[in-house]
């Protein structure tokens, strides 16, 4: 099995007035294809600095991050957003729809951004497919959380990305709402074949993973199957 | 760039009321910019057109004395259509109402003007007149008096039927009948009216009209050429000559209204660089969140780019449509400073170099505040960023971005006003005024912060704190409403100046009434009448006119170009022991009593003559040669109502020459002046009067029309100041409601609330008029002290009432823009706040 995301000795360190402040020291951990990851951990230990790093949006302070067989440091800020565009889907936690976009609108822009054809027709498939599709022209602000939250995995998943980066993408909805986004998000996944890296708190989550990465200051604590934590 | 288009498109969705209330900002200024141009070219247009009626001649040949028998000899052989007119100035009095006044008395015979025609009311009064003993006399003055048509008024010695109102004349402007009111005379009642004898200004005028096509220009230049020896001062003019002079009229006023423009559009672009600041802020998310969907940060700079290229699209057409209206009303305020009528047609020409203009400035100024698009971390979509900042490479391109900004506010100075060094002076300027206010913003900002009063009231203290909060409206403000506030009271200071300094020129003991023109038999009849009037003779003066023959022994003919105005001019000179009290020597030694002939020289005219003291200076005295030394030099203080001479002989000179006197008073009460000059005109028609009345109506007129001009150009960049602030307002509107949201649910009371707002606007108000207001005193005496050298008087009372009405307009603008705030209930606010 190969590896979509390698991650070695990953360092981040962010300036904060006059002292430094390391988030993240010596992270290093691989994605295999097609698995399903989660990284715990309690608040302020780096999660969603690592989940951004991998996912290109920031930049490292030390260590290497191959993605799909590119480490993104030789990459500058427009090429990692090629790389996004063509191999990566993002869930968040507080949605992140674009407000002036409809719904239909914001599931096509990754198919519109890769300038493939029928995008709209196709966002619209999948709108359905997630159970909303009576709601194809409502605006963000006319959807509920749990609404809002399927549209973003719609987005997620409308270009049939090699790795999916979710942050905590039940973490804004009540229990019953997460449940059946969470399920939502675990059936598509299946569906399409695609590498999860999961960030959340909620353990039950992190359970229907095949594996767990805890963070502690910034540090990998435990890496293990859910099933050898639980042994 | 289809996608950038469509995503354009959808990402102002819920911001277009918005973005084009922004655009309205540009707008002002591009219909600024298209009026003042599109009046410009109608100027020149009209110029080109009316160019044979601004003489109403084809040739005109003047002089300041008679024409020699060579010169008629050569009228005669000239044929074509002719008339004479003979210009002098009189007082002349409305019986009716005993007033009088200094006119410009014009006696004409033959057709002239043999273009155009004289605007009179009766129409045919025109021609009329010529018939017998009537005039046509300046609208002004009638309305003045109270009197006429068919009242009469008296021109020396004879007395005139008012045969009509004279509202215009081929070629003259108003701004020129304000100073020089004309009275249009028969030329056969001339001699009568005693009014042409020695010492009188007068200009003797041939005007011709030719209709075989022959060459004017060579004709003008053959007749000045071969009358030049028999008629020393004989200038020939043509059409063609006044056209270019008045060219240079239209240039002038065309960059003074392009300065007016240039501010107006600058202020546009620097509320729409701001509108976009405040609107970018609000789009940051949305850019995170498209960034990190894979979009590249040249993708996202475009969709806002075309938003902004779309915004100064619109804002321009709307701007230009706007501008072709007020071309339409302008021509009104510009119709005194230039003759005819000027005929304005909107040009598709302009009006799309309005538009690109106004969307190219636009995309110019939004620039600089887009790049924090291209450099969003798509992080911001995951969290607020630990570091924030421009990327390395993207300082490199605002440093460009800013260059490429004020290159492009050069090249438009450029464009407006026509010649590199005024746009630089307007571009350099501008900036000067730009910073001064941006850095008094900073200032101010930083001081309430600095000096907080704690102890204020709670709605004080939340009011002042949003002048130094994120998203404050501070800087943007000052620099707006301060830079209107600043040109508008900056040039009424100015102005004001001008008025107190010619009103003190008359105050206390000053003299006020100058009477000049006094044949030498009259002096004792005149001073006789001045003093039964209780007004006291101050000075008697004896004048002597002369022209300079030769410098330190050379004759001014072979001086070339050296002397020019100062050797070729008539002098009016005098003789005498004393130094007046407007003169300070400052070279040689004083002639007073001392045998000997000398003379002592204004400073100036001995730079220009080239001489120094000891020199000698030939002059022709009515045809005697006299030469003198120059025995010293003299600086002169011009401003003082009082008869003050370049040229002033040692006693023993100029005794015998013919002379005429000028007599030096002063009156109390504007009716005593009045009454003396209405006794003057009835028993020494020719002896003419200056009163300080007069001198204080003409530059007042003079002044308010010019006034009006600068408060038309002013309106825009109010205007445009005040759409800033409604932009500004409802950029921030929706971080109010929440707050106030946020408040009122905390337990605040919509009154409270509402006060929040008011000392906010207030405090913004009263900070941005009063630096405006200072820099407009600064300004102001800028103006008075170097352009105007007057002593600088503000009307402290006016400004007063501007720093009140400054900030009482932002209230209501400010309280009008954010309608809602204290009113939407929380919980629709919180609920869209997310």
């Amino acid at each position: 099995m190969t590896d979509v995301l390698d991650v070695r000795d990953l360092t981040r360190i962010y300036r904060s007035g006059e002292r430094d402040l390391t988030v993240l020291h010596g992270v290093t951990f691989r994605v295999g294809a097609g698995t399903t990851c989660a990284i715990v951990g309690p608040s302020g230990s780096g999660k969603t600095t690592l989940l951004g790093l991998c996912a290109g949006l920031d930049r490292a302070s030390a260590g290497t991050i191959i993605l799909d067989g590119q480490p993104l440091e030789n990459l500058d800020e427009d090429e990692r957003a090629l790389l996004r565009r063509d191999i990566v889907g993002f869930v968040f936690q507080n949605f992140q729809l674009i407000p002036t976009l409809s719904a239909v609108e914001n599931v096509s822009v990754p198919l519109e951004l890769r300038g493939e054809s029928g995008a709209h027709h196709r966002a619209a498939e999948l709108l359905d497919r997630v159970g909303l599709g009576d709601r194809l022209h409502h605006y963000p602000v006319q959807l509920s959380g749990g609404e809002q939250q399927r549209v973003g995995l719609a987005r997620a998943f409308i270009h049939r990305p090699r790795i999916l980066f979710a942050d905590e993408p039940t973490g804004n909805l009540d229990a019953d709402t997460g449940g059946s986004v969470a399920d939502l998000l675990f059936e598509l996944n299946r569906e399409r074949g695609t590498t999860l890296v999961l960030v959340t708190h909620n353990v039950e989550l992190a359970r229907r993973c095949g594996r767990m990465i805890r963070l502690r200051a910034g540090a990998v604590v435990e890496d293990s199957s859910p099933t050898q934590q639980g042994a | 760039m289809l996608w950038v288009l469509l995503m354009a498109w959808r990402d102002s969705r819920g911001f277009r009321r918005r973005l084009l209330l922004y655009t309205s900002a540009i707008g002002i200024g591009i219909a600024a910019l298209t009026a003042l141009r599109g009046l410009s070219h109608a100027m020149e247009e009209g110029v080109a057109q009316q160019a044979s009626e601004l003489l109403g001649a084809d040739m005109e040949v003047s002089s300041d004395r008679t024409f020699s028998a060579a010169a008629e000899v050569m009228f005669d052989s000239l044929g074509g259509r002719q008339s004479r007119m003979v210009e002098t100035f009189s007082m002349v009095l409305l019986p009716e109402s005993g007033g009088t006044r200094l006119a410009e008395v014009r006696a004409i015979s033959g057709g002239w003007p043999f273009y155009g025609e004289l605007r009179t009311d009766p129409p045919a009064a025109a021609q009329t007149f010529r018939d017998g003993p009537n005039a046509l006399v300046d609208n002004g003055i009638l309305l003045q008096f109270g009197a006429d048509v068919g009242d009469s008024i008296k021109v020396g010695r004879v007395t005139f039927r008012i045969a009509g109102r004279l509202l215009g004349i081929p070629g003259e402007t108003a701004v020129r009948t304000d100073v020089r009111p004309p009275v249009l005379i028969p030329y056969e009642y001339l001699e009568r009216t005693e009014l042409v004898q020695y010492g009188s200004r007068v200009e003797f005028k041939a005007l011709f009209r030719f209709d075989d096509g022959r060459d004017v220009e060579s004709l003008a230049r053959m007749v000045e050429d071969r009358l030049r020896a028999s008629d020393v001062n004989i200038d020939a003019d043509t059409a063609a000559d006044r056209q270019r002079r008045l060219g240079r009229t239209v240039r002038n006023l065309d960059r003074f209204l392009g300065l007016g423009g240039f501010i107006a559009l600058l202020l546009g672009a620097v509320g729409v660089a701001s509108a976009i600041h405040a609107y970018i802020e609000q789009k940051l998310e949305s850019v995170a969140i498209l960034r990190s969907l894979g979009a590249t940060g040249r993708q996202a700079l475009w969709i806002y780019m075309v938003q902004a290229g779309a915004m100064g699209l619109i804002g321009s057409a709307g701007g230009a449509g706007a501008g072709v209206a007020v071309l339409l009303a302008l021509p009104g305020l510009v119709a005194d400073f230039l003759p005819g009528t000027i005929e304005v047609s909107p040009s598709p020409g302009t009006a799309l170099e309005g538009i690109v203009i106004g969307t190219l400035i636009a995309l110019l100024f939004a620039a600089r505040p887009l790049l924090a698009v291209r450099s969003a971390s798509p992080l911001l979509a995951l969290r607020a960023s630990y570091e924030t900042g421009l990327r390395p490479g993207d300082r490199v391109l605002r440093g460009l971005v800013t260059v490429a900004t004020a290159g492009g506010a050069y090249l438009l100075a450029r464009l407006l006003a026509g010649r590199p060094d005024h746009a630089l002076f307007f571009t350099v300027g501008t900036a000067a005024a730009l910073l001064l206010l941006a850095l008094s913003a900073r200032l101010l900002r930083g001081s309430v912060r600095r000096f907080f009063p704690r102890s204020f009231s709670y709605v004080m203290r939340q009011g002042l704190a949003n002048l130094y909060r994120p998203h404050n409206q501070t800087l943007l403000l000052m620099v707006s409403l301060g830079l209107g506030t600043f040109l508008v009271a900056a040039l009424y200071t100015a102005q004001n100046s001008v008025l107190a300094h010619i009103s003190r020129i008359g105050g206390d003991d000053q003299p006020n009434v100058v009477l000049f023109d006094i044949q030498t038999d009259q002096v004792d009849g005149v001073a006789h009448l001045v003093r039964e009037m209780d007004m006291p003779v101050l000075q008697l003066v004896p004048i002597v006119a002369m022209h300079i023959t030769a410098v330190a022994g050379t004759s001014a003919d072979s001086l070339g170009e050296r002397g020019g105005w100062a050797l070729n001019r008539e002098y009016r000179s005098t003789y005498r022991a004393d130094l007046a009290d407007s003169e300070t020597l400052v070279g040689g030694t004083w002639h007073g009593d001392a045998p000997g002939a000398f003379v002592s020289l204004e400073v100036g005219v001995a730079e220009r003559l080239g001489v120094a003291v000891g020199d000698s200076l030939t002059f022709d005295v009515q045809g005697v040669p006299i030469t003198v030394a120059v025995g010293s030099l003299r600086r002169v203080d011009w401003q003082r109502i009082m008869p003050n001479f370049l040229c002033v002989f040692s006693p023993g000179v100029l005794e015998a020459a013919p002379q005429f006197h000028v007599l030096v008073t002063r009156g109390d009460s504007p009716e005593t002046r009045a009454e003396m000059q209405r006794r003057l005109v009835e028993s020494y028609p020719n002896v003419s009067a200056i009163d300080l009345d007069l001198i204080l109506r003409t530059v007042d007129e003079i002044l308010d029309r010019i006034a009006a001009l600068v408060r038309f150009m002013a309106l825009f960049s109010v205007a445009t100041g005040f759409v800033v602030l409604v932009a500004s307002v409802s950029a921030s509107r929706f971080q109010r409601l929440r707050e106030s949201a946020l408040l009122r649910t905390l337990g605040a009371s919509r009154k409270q609330v509402s006060r929040i707002l008011v000392v906010e606007y207030a405090a913004l108000g009263t900070l941005a008029g009063l630096t405006g207001l200072l820099l407009a005193v600064a300004g102001g005496w800028g103006l008075s002290t170097y352009v105007f050298e007057v002593t600088f008087a503000p009307a402290w009372g006016w400004l007063a009432m501007a720093l009140v009405a400054v900030p009482a307009l932002t209230v209501v603008v400010g309280l009008s823009g954010s309608r809602g705030v204290a009113s939407v209930p929380p919980l629709e606010v919180l609920r869209r706040a997310g």
